[in-house]
Formats: C-alpha cells, sequence, structure tokens
C-alpha cells in the first residue's frame, strides 16, 4: 500500500493547503477582505482597498487508531482591489507553512509550504447588470513524500475567464471556466481545466443592514497525460467541491459563515481499478468590522478535515483580517 | 518556606502547572478596562475602550499561609502594560517578566516554587465609537522543577456600546499547551463581560464589571497527562474616581474542577480593595488583594499588595 499511495502522491498534493477560503463564484463578498474565487465577481467591487491577514494554526494526522504527525501551520495574505473606469483589477497573494513536530514518517504525503498568487481584470457596464473578468494565478506547493525524496515541487498554473450576471438588483448567476497546468517532478505536465458555476443573492442597499447568501460548485473533471520517454504518467482524479456562504451585515458588523466540501474519486493504481473517495471538508466562522470607509478589522475560526481512506488530518486555525478601505 | 522538591515523577510537577493553566492575570478587564489605565485588557475588543496611550507597571508582592501545617511562602512579581491608540486603532501589549511565584497544594498542604514568563499581543479596531473588534495572541511559559509547560492561545472577540455607558462583550480563545514528553492539547477559552462605564478621564468617572470566563477543559482521566485543565472565573468590579482619586473594589472566584477523578475542587476566592491617586496623565494606585483557597478541608490565606503606576496620553 505504501508504494501505492507513493505513486500518486502528488495527486494528494493541495490537501488541507487552503488558506483563505474563496467561495465567491457569482456575487461579491460583502467582506472586502475576502479574495473572490472568480475573476468576474471582482468587477461587482466599487471600492478601493487593500488587505492583509495573518493565520495561525494547528492539527494531526490519525492513523491506524493513534496519532501519527502533528502539524502547525503559519501564513499571511495581501490584496489589493483597484476599481477604475469600467474596470477592476484586483491582486492578491498567499504563502503557508507547515512544521512537523513528530519526525515519524508513515503514509501519505506532508505539506511543506505553499506560495499562491492570482491577477483578475474585469469589465462591467455601468449601471451593471453584468461583470466579465479573466485571471491568471499560480499556485506552488513543497510537499514531503519520503525520506529519499523529502521535498517535491509541483505549481499549477491557471488561466480563467468567467462571466457574472445581476438579476434585480440582487440575484446573481456566475459561470467560468480554468484551464490548469499541473507540474510536478517527475511526471509529465497535465492540461486539464475546471468549470465553476454559483447562484447568489444579497439584499438590502450598500449602507444598510444586508444578507448575501451563495451556492456554488467546481467541477475537476479527471484527466490523464501518458508518459513519455523520460517522465512518468500524470493523472488527475475527478474532483467536486460545492460551496455555502452565508453572510449578514448589521450596523457595520460583518458576521459570516462559509463551508466547503471536495470530493476526490481516487483510484489505487494495482490494476484492480479499485476507486476510493477522499473527502476535504472546511468549515469557517468569523466576524468583522466593514466600515463606510477607513479601517477594517476581523478574525475567523477555522476547521479543516481531510478524510482519507488510510488516514485523517484536521487541522483548525486561527486568522486575523486587517485592511483599509479607501 | 518554600520547599523544593526533585524527586518526584514529572507527572506531579505537569499537574501543578496544569493548575496554573487556570490562571488569569491577577486583575482583569473583559467587558470595559479598569479606570486604572495601567492594568491589562484581557481581550483585544476590551482594549479598544481605553483612553488613550498608556505606559505602565505594576509591583505584586504576595504571601501565604496555609492553615494546615501553617507553612508560609512569599511571591514578587513585576508586569508591564504599553498601550497605544490612534482614532480606530489600539494596539497593547501586557506581560510578566520573571519574578518567584509560589503555588499551593492542598493535598500535602505544600509550597512549590515556579517561574513564570507570559506576553499578550492586542490588536483592536473601535468603529463609529460603538463597536469594537479585537484579536489577542498570548504566551507563557511556566516552570516547575524541571518541566517546563508552554501555552499559547489566539483569539478573537467582540465589544458594543449601547447607549451612552453600557458595554458588552465576548471573546473566545483557542489554547494549546506543550510540555516535553507528553501530548499536546487543545481546549477553548470563553469570556463574556457586561459593564456599564459614565465619565470622562479629565473628570470623575464610574465603572462597574460583571464578568464570566469558562476555561474549557477534557472529560476527567486519572493521571495528569491525559486531563487538560476546566475552570470557572467570575470577576466583579466596581471602581469610581472623585477629585483626583480612584476607589477601587472586585470580587474574584475562580474554581477548578477537579479533572482528576480522585482530585477535588479547588476555589478561590479574592476580594480587592484599591485607592491611590488619578489624573489625566499620570496614575499612582495602590491595591491590596485578599483571598482564600479551598481545596477539600485543606485551606490557605493570600494576601497580596500590588502598586500600580503609570503615564497616560491621551
Amino acid at each position: 500500500m505504501k508504494h501505492l499511495l507513493k505513486s500518486f502522491a502528488p495527486l494528494l498534493a493541495g490537501v488541507l493547503l487552503a488558506g483563505t477560503l474563496q467561495a465567491q463564484v457569482a456575487s461579491p463578498s460583502l467582506n472586502l477582505s475576502q479574495p473572490n474565487l472568480t475573476s468576474a465577481v471582482a468587477g461587482w467591487r466599487e471600492e478601493i482597498s487593500a488587505q492583509a491577514s495573518y493565520f495561525e494554526g494547528n492539527g494531526k494526522r490519525r492513523q491506524g487508531g493513534s496519532d501519527v504527525y502533528e502539524f502547525s501551520s503559519t501564513g499571511s495574505s495581501s490584496g489589493l482591489t483597484l476599481p477604475f473606469w469600467i474596470l477592476t483589477l484586483e491582486a492578491q497573494a498567499q504563502n503557508r507553512s507547515y512544521k512537523t513536530k513528530i519526525n515519524e514518517r508513515q503514509e501519505g504525503t506532508l505539506p511543506i509550504d505553499q506560495n499562491d498568487s492570482h491577477v483578475a481584470l474585469a469589465i462591467s457596464d455601468n449601471p451593471s447588470w453584468f461583470s466579465l473578468g479573466v485571471g491568471s494565478g499560480t499556485a506552488q506547493q513543497n510537499d514531503y513524500q519520503s525520506r529519499l525524496q523529502p521535498k517535491q515541487h509541483s505549481q499549477l498554473s491557471s488561466l480563467d475567464g468567467s462571466l457574472s450576471l445581476k438579476f434585480g438588483d440582487w440575484f446573481y448567476l456566475g459561470n467560468g471556466v480554468r484551464q490548469i497546468r499541473d507540474q510536478t517532478e517527475e511526471r509529465v505536465d497535465l492540461f486539464r481545466f475546471e468549470r465553476l458555476a454559483g447562484v447568489g443573492m444579497i439584499f438590502g442597499q450598500p449602507g444598510e443592514s444586508r444578507l448575501r447568501l451563495e451556492v456554488s460548485r467546481i467541477e475537476s473533471p479527471k484527466a490523464f497525460e501518458a508518459r513519455d520517454a523520460s517522465q512518468a504518467y500524470h493523472r488527475h482524479d475527478h474532483e467536486l467541491t460545492d460551496f455555502q456562504e452565508a453572510e449578514v451585515l448589521i450596523q457595520g458588523l460583518l458576521f459570516s459563515g462559509r463551508s466547503m466540501t471536495k470530493t476526490r474519486d481516487e483510484k489505487i493504481a494495482n490494476g484492480n481499478s479499485a476507486t476510493q473517495m477522499t473527502t476535504e471538508t472546511r468549515r469557517e466562522g468569523g466576524v468583522i468590522w466593514v466600515p463606510k470607509e477607513g479601517l477594517f478589522l476581523g478574525f475567523a475560526f477555522i476547521n479543516e478535515v481531510l478524510d482519507h481512506p488510510n488516514y485523517t488530518d484536521s487541522h483548525s486555525s486561527f486568522q486575523i483580517n486587517i485592511g483599509y478601505l479607501f | 518556606m518554600v520547599e523544593r522538591h526533585h524527586n518526584s515523577g514529572r507527572g506531579i510537577w505537569l499537574g501543578l502547572l496544569l493548575l496554573l493553566g487556570c490562571a488569569l492575570p491577577a486583575q482583569a478587564q473583559v467587558a470595559t478596562p479598569s479606570l486604572d489605565p495601567s492594568l491589562p485588557s484581557l481581550t483585544g475588543a476590551t482594549s479598544s475602550w481605553r483612553y488613550g496611550s498608556t505606559l505602565g507597571g505594576e509591583s505584586v508582592y504576595g504571601s501565604y499561609q496555609s492553615s494546615g501545617n501553617e507553612v508560609k511562602a512569599k511571591s514578587l512579581q513585576n508586569n508591564y502594560t504599553l498601550a497605544f491608540q490612534t482614532t480606530q486603532l489600539t494596539l497593547e501589549a501586557n506581560g510578566t517578566q520573571g519574578g518567584i511565584n509560589t503555588l499551593w497544594e492542598g493535598g500535602n498542604d505544600r509550597y512549590y516554587e515556579w517561574q513564570e514568563t507570559d506576553s499578550h499581543a492586542l490588536l483592536a479596531v473601535r468603529g463609529e465609537n460603538r463597536v469594537s473588534v479585537g484579536v489577542s495572541v498570548n504566551k507563557s511559559q511556566t516552570t516547575l522543577a524541571d518541566v517546563v509547560r508552554k501555552e499559547k492561545s489566539y483569539g478573537g472577540g467582540l465589544g458594543l456600546r449601547l447607549g451612552e455607558g453600557v458595554y458588552v462583550a465576548g471573546a473566545m480563545e483557542k489554547v494549546s499547551e506543550e510540555v516535553p514528553g507528553f501530548d499536546d492539547k487543545k481546549w477553548t477559552r470563553n469570556l463574556a463581560g457586561i459593564g456599564l462605564r459614565y465619565g470622562w478621564p479629565d473628570g470623575n468617572q464610574f465603572r462597574t464589571e460583571y464578568a464570566l470566563v469558562a476555561n474549557g477543559g477534557s472529560p476527567q482521566g486519572q493521571v495528569w497527562a491525559e486531563v487538560v485543565p476546566k475552570s470557572q472565573t467570575t470577576l466583579a468590579s466596581l471602581e469610581f474616581t472623585l477629585g483626583g482619586w480612584l476607589f477601587s473594589y472586585e470580587n474574584t472566584k475562580i474554581v477548578q474542577e477537579p479533572v482528576l477523578t480522585w482530585a477535588q475542587n479547588r476555589v478561590q476566592t479574592w476580594s480587592r480593595y484599591g485607592l491611590g491617586l488619578k489624573s489625566l496623565h499620570y496614575s499612582l494606585i495602590f491595591y491590596r488583594r485578599a483571598g482564600v483557597e479551598t481545596q477539600g478541608t485543606a485551606e490557605q490565606q493570600m494576601n497580596h499588595y500590588h502598586l500600580t503606576f503609570g503615564f497616560h496620553f491621551i
């Protein structure tokens, strides 16, 4: 089993690595420090803002009835939203690093660090009923595989295009597609794509109490690239990610709850095509002060669980969000 | 005399250190900061309601005497509070550096000496002078015999000002503990408070507050390594300034539940009286804090003398 998991280690990369939970596909978050998932959503932003966050957490891996690893993690992110004329530019970057306290390596990949960046450009008419966005991003990651391979580098480069439509000032529909180049050491590059779709509702006018609800989904079909003369094959299993979000803004205080569930059809490559599901869940709850202008500050508690057929990773973290609204 | 024990199992030292995990700053505020600006805030959201910046210090001398064997002990601590405030933002750092501390264990009626270093960093934003959102990061290290216990917590809180002078606040902290040779532990600490505060620092002021702190623990265990601290603290305070003098009273009750199946509740009850000079730019306050701690039928008397001093910039 160990060697089989090892051969699929790149597929496990990315687990429990999400920092700020990006879940905005159709409508913009009422939290200005919240980065968007699709570029088109940036087009709904009307304020210039700069934001940063710091997060810290710890967790453990449970395998075979006992705790085999303990993690601690730290990270930070920064972002800038710049609307001008009918265009909106949004840039964000994030890093996160892990320390593993118990050096008792067993099965499965262990994350070491991650660096993400994304730039989005959106165009929307005025008064707005649509927003069209394009974006580009990279997500670099290092993982521990084994003593022989203590650091494996992988990188996802993406180009995305998306459209968000607004009906009647409160109902939003979002759709997008993302092309991804999946690069991992010792494997051939894999080109694949993801589809994004979401429905959002925002009740209330700016400056008043507001309620925002959104559900969205990312579908990432399976993809395969055969080996070449020097590098091994590269496979991506089918993934489905569902998001739910609720935000309530009362007198400048924004309370939010988000959840994400990602399921991955993971085949064990032993020739028998056995299919196992890996499920990753993330729950986030927080509060932030959102002023009409000036400094904003908030915090969030985050719980993440990765339920793999062979082990369970759990991780809880605390995030501080700070920014300035111009 | 403080007795030193070096030949007992590390589990005993760990157990005693766990009791310290329930400890709070001797004087703490949850909903509103004390009228004595040199005293620390317990949550970031509290710090927001300060009036201006502060450079403050506190020295604490303590004496203890048990009623059983009539053994005695002493303690000496120095604390600091630094607060910097702009129109919206408040930054506060407070903590303890070094000092001599004592811990009473009622089962064998003995005092143990331990060392502590702790620091708290608070950051808060005040919105429209009616909302406060704050975050905090706390680190402490306690050493007893050869066991070093590190505790770290981070959390966020929310404070609201209702009407002219009614304040409510709530906060949650995630606490983690590391002791070499033992499994790490995690638990949650919840804080809530309601207070009244009227007046301005350049005149007479009145403040009263009631607060609760629940330090969540794990189910009971047979040995110290299996359990984490569990305690409930209630704080009630009444303060006012009159003609440049500050008068203060605070009552604190701490109940540490018996996380060990065979142990008994530890209950501390403190009464604190304070009197001192308080002006817009400086303060010098003296407090006497007397307490009784019971553990089963065992009991000890505690007396603390605090001197706080600070310079304030509004």
